[in-house]
């Protein structure tokens, strides 16, 4: 994974991009309490199979447990296609954000997407 | 008052699903055809205050869904509104089930793909799609 950040007092939103999201947690990427505007998956250099974005807004003593921990959402992302996932009016993450991606919804999947998936994240 | 009717030209979801009281039994073919999109999604826990809920679809080519089973099979969406709490989504290119696949709903009280568990309180669902 490699992280950039979007932190400005000049904005209103914040936002994090990753460029290689991959079964590694980004954990915790809010730093605590957030409210979540957007996800913009980005599979398109994945031309022969789906990647599955999971999120997290549990921060479990530990960390996430990437083969066990079961995600609050799933959202499948079709192969060669940027998917936009939006909440207008804001979702509100209690504990922090952390995302994976893999290439399948199975609870104890931990393998990463051939190609990279680059997701980005608007919150504030 | 002043009445409007308005047939849109290009709707991008020309379908709407609504459950008033969803529960972890499986509701068939919730768009009634094969290969459908999800657009939106709403999910209307603010009657049930005691507990968090997680929408969640399936796929199956089967129309009554005999190939899935709550809390084993994969979902290849999962939502989740908390306790007492409305969550609302746009996908605006859409979540589409394959080709010959129809869209299969359940909610429970368990993340991920475990959990048989239906919610003790009302909840609700409604999916736009096409």
């Amino acid at each position: 994974m490699a992280i950039t950040e979007f932190d400005n007092t000049y904005a209103t939103c914040k936002f994090t991009v990753d460029t290689d999201l991959g079964s590694a947690t980004s954990q915790n990427i809010t730093n605590g309490t957030a409210t979540l505007y957007a996800l913009i998956v980005d599979n398109t250099a994945n031309t022969g199979a789906e990647s599955y974005l999971k999120v997290y807004d549990s921060l479990p003593d530990g960390g996430i447990v990437v083969a066990s921990t079961e995600p609050d959402y799933i959202f499948q992302i079709a192969r060669s296609t940027t998917q936009v996932i939006s909440f207008p009016s804001g979702l509100p993450i209690a504990n922090g954000l952390s995302l994976r991606c893999i290439t399948s919804a199975q609870t104890d999947q931990t393998t990463n997407p051939t190609q990279d998936v680059v997701v980005t994240a608007i919150y504030k | 008052m002043a009445d409007l009717l308005v047939t849109l030209s290009s709707p991008h979801g020309s379908l709407v699903f609504t459950e008033s009281a969803a529960n972890a039994t499986i509701v068939q073919n919730v768009f009634n055809k094969t290969a459908p999109t999800v657009y939106y999604a709403k999910l209307d826990n603010t009657s049930n205050t005691s507990e968090d809920v997680y929408l969640k679809i399936w796929p199956d080519t089967a129309a009554d869904a005999q190939n899935i089973t709550v809390g084993t099979s994969n979902p290849i969406f999962v939502m989740k509104a908390a306790a007492g709490k409305v969550v609302e989504m746009y996908i605006p290119g859409g979540f589409a089930a394959a080709t010959s696949n129809y869209a299969h709903v359940a909610v429970t009280t368990t993340a991920g793909v475990a959990g048989t568990t239906a919610p003790t309180g009302t909840v609700a669902v409604t999916l736009i799609g096409a």
